[in-house]
């Protein structure tokens, strides 16, 4: 057991939704006046109560302890309440209430950049932004050649950073926060900008500040990857409460089987035609259950389309597109492409089931797209305009090969043959 | 363990001391203020021909103008003062005391970005921004100084006294109000933006009812009831009292002109305290 370095108890936090106040002073004082006078308030409608009009709270009777050295992930939906629990902690705003104990100086990283002067050059905006942070002028003088070096900006650092493109821009930035000296790091999907190169070699740094200087870390971020490199241990927010406090893993595998639904949640019924009633539209596995999300790309799986035929037609035909998260189109599939006797609908009740390609698509999320048509004749249910939709999330699983373990830059990830003829 | 067995370094609470200053957490913030001062000097005629010119230009137009205006126009008395030195004075103390008031009515404003995103005192601020202004005040006032100086080889040795060690005494007098004042604006602008809009022709009704223009000695009966209702006035009256050594200036609307600018600063403390953490949730 370390020390406890930050405690927080019955943390609450309430916002005010909508407008702030009633926008007049005049109504604004007069509802002061009554509440002190302890009369009914007159801006009010009737059955409300002050403290219901408009708000929420965002945060919720949170209590927990972090000790020495503990890097946490701060994970949850948006809205869950994560940022407005960091800026609690970073005192950038109050809590309603409860209290929160720290022990050793804070550096919040809720933004990289923050104070940057257009005008002023690299060099400047180093110091003029470290000094927001908390550094003294002469820290900053002792690690100046440090930053300028991560930074790789190099013979451009007296150049006024409106000229700097904006990846140079993130870099620098950047460089002055990873080199803030404190005992608590609070960072806020700071990584979630400039390139890829960039962001593996932030997290590279984020990882050198906590495991190797032993520093607290607390780090919010929706890119599951980058937490489980950076922290032990995770807190699980939900709707202002704290629905996890266990190991990163624990929290992720909760957090994820709450978000993936392998159903479309939307209304089939909308999609029903003259020529057919979609009745179900799902992702399932092998055994015909429904789908366990993220799979793993050596995973098996199937579109599931279950549709009661009003109208037959020689050229109808369903299939489904598939999209990847950048939105590029990957390839349709068809009923018909497998074109054989048995594989014809007709009238009444049909279940389809198409497969989706194992070793075939990349780690990442797709979207699976219904789709049916009269082959060269119409549209009935187009992909690209209205139709339901499935999400699909691949993760891991891409090979047996021990050269590839991880993620490879690509569209697809097909594992293929190769033939070696060795005469020697 | 319980939360008070502990001994933390801090204690984030829904209350806090809303008198307390934190002056210790200032001082830990020393260079912070050094550099916004620096920013805000350097960076205000960045990508302007005539660069801190700007700074003299803008007083020698005014004074210029006034002179014009007011003098040969209106014909108003200058109480004897050269009008050359009366008008300048007059400029530059007002447009010290207005744009002073400005900038602190836009603090919460301007740095809404930074506020939202980190922590530092926030007093911090409203500190440089005394700063960056006496800078600007000092420059222009040397070119008051420059022209008092031709003066005095011109002959007016009346001028001499010792009652100018007093300037640096008045001048902090009028940094006080104006970052009070200031400060309670700022304060009620996260609420309620009409009163920025406001502020401009609240400046200059203010001035019109200061002797910036006229001296106090001109006006008589009701109409110098309103200027010496004025918290202002006493300070300007004072300034050119200090200078030149004519003037009206009484026990009495000295200690009332004081008592409102402990009055404003206090407030300004309390509501800019108040708001500091409340505020990023409301802007």
């Amino acid at each position: 057991m370390g020390d406890i370095v930050i405690k927080a108890e019955n943390i609450g936090k309430y916002y005010r939704l909508g407008q702030i106040n009633t926008g007049m002073f005049y109504s604004d004082a007069k509802s002061w006046v009554s509440r002190k006078l302890g009369r009914e308030d007159k801006t009010l409608k009737i059955g409300e109560s002050v403290s219901d009009r408009d708000g929420f709270w965002a945060l919720k009777d949170i209590c927990f302890e972090i000790e020495q050295g503990d890097r946490v992930g701060i994970i949850g939906k948006n809205g869950a309440g994560k940022s407005t629990l960091l800026k609690i902690i970073s005192q950038v705003t109050v809590p309603t209430k409860g209290r929160i104990g720290i022990k050793g100086s804070v550096a919040s990283l809720l933004e990289v950049g923050t104070g940057f002067h257009p005008d002023m050059t690299g060099r400047e905006n180093i110091y003029l932004n470290g000094a927001i942070l908390g550094m003294k002028r002469a820290e900053i003088n002792d690690k100046m050649d440090e930053i300028i070096a991560f930074s790789e900006i190099n013979e451009h650092i007296d150049t006024p950073v409106k000229r700097y493109s904006s990846g140079m821009y993130v870099r620098l930035a950047f460089a002055v926060a990873a080199h803030l000296e404190s005992d608590i790091l609070i960072a806020d999907e700071v990584l979630a900008v400039g390139d890829a190169e960039f962001q593996k070699r932030a997290l590279g740094k984020m990882n050198d500040l906590s495991s190797k200087q032993g520093r607290t870390v607390l780090f919010v971020s929706h890119r599951m990857n980058a937490v489980k490199s950076l922290c032990q241990t995770g807190i699980l927010l939900n709707k202002g409460e704290i629905v996890l406090r266990d190991d990163i893993d624990k929290c992720i595998t909760e957090y994820q089987s709450g978000i993936y639904e392998t159903k479309t949640s939307e209304d089939l019924s909308h999609y029903n035609n003259e020529f057919f009633d979609l009745l179900d539209y799902k992702l399932i596995n092998e055994d015909g259950s429904e789908l366990i999300q993220p799979m793993e790309n050596c995973d098996k799986a199937f579109v599931r389309i279950e549709m009661d035929m009003k109208k037959v037609h020689h050229a109808f035909t369903v299939g489904y597109a598939i999209y990847n998260a950048d939105g590029t189109l990957l390839y349709w599939s068809y009923l018909t492409d497998d074109y054989k006797e048995e594989n014809n609908v007709g009238p009444g009740n049909n279940i389809l089931i198409g497969e989706i390609p194992t070793h075939f698509l990349n780690e990442g999320e797709y979207y699976i797209y219904f789709s049916a048509s009269l082959h060269y004749i119409q549209w009935i249910v187009n992909p690209e305009e209205d139709s339901p939709c499935l999400k699909l999330y691949i993760q891991g699983g891409l090979s047996d090969s021990p050269f590839w373990p991880a993620k490879r830059p690509g569209v697809c990830a097909p594992v293929l043959k190769w033939t070696v003829k060795n005469e020697p | 363990m319980n939360f008070d067995d502990y001994k933390w370094d801090t204690v984030i609470e829904a209350k806090q001391n809303p008198f307390s200053l934190r002056i210790g957490q200032i001082l830990e913030y020393r260079d912070l203020i050094f550099l916004f001062v620096k920013r805000d000097i350097a960076t205000t005629y960045k990508q302007t021909i005539l660069g801190p010119l700007w700074y003299i230009a803008q007083p020698v137009f005014t004074t210029i103008m006034f002179m014009i205006v007011f003098r040969h126009v209106a014909n108003l008395s200058t109480d004897d003062i050269p009008p050359i030195l009366f008008y300048s004075i007059g400029t530059i103390l007002w447009s010290f005391f207005s744009s002073l008031l400005t900038c602190q009515a836009r603090v919460f404003y301007t740095n809404k970005d930074i506020f939202g995103k980190v922590y530092f005192p926030r007093l911090t601020v409203p500190i440089s921004v005394i700063f960056s202004e006496s800078l600007k005040f000092l420059i222009q006032f040397s070119l008051f100084v420059i022209l008092f100086i031709i003066y005095l080889f011109k002959g007016y040795a009346g001028f001499l006294s010792l009652k100018l060690l007093f300037l640096p005494l008045i001048m902090i007098w009028l940094i006080l109000m104006a970052t009070g004042l200031g400060l309670i604006v700022s304060s009620i602008t996260t609420r309620y933006r009409d009163l920025a809009m406001a502020l401009t022709f609240f400046l200059s009704m203010l001035m019109y009812a200061a002797p910036v223009v006229y001296p106090l000695s001109g006006v008589t009966g009701k109409l110098k009831m309103i200027i010496m209702f004025n918290p202002i006035t006493a300070i300007i009256e004072c300034f050119r009292f200090c200078c030149f050594g004519v003037g009206e200036i009484s026990w009495q609307s000295v200690l009332y002109s004081i008592a409102c600018t402990f009055l404003f600063l206090l407030g300004g403390i309390l509501l800019f305290n108040k708001n500091e953490k409340a505020f990023v949730d409301v802007i």
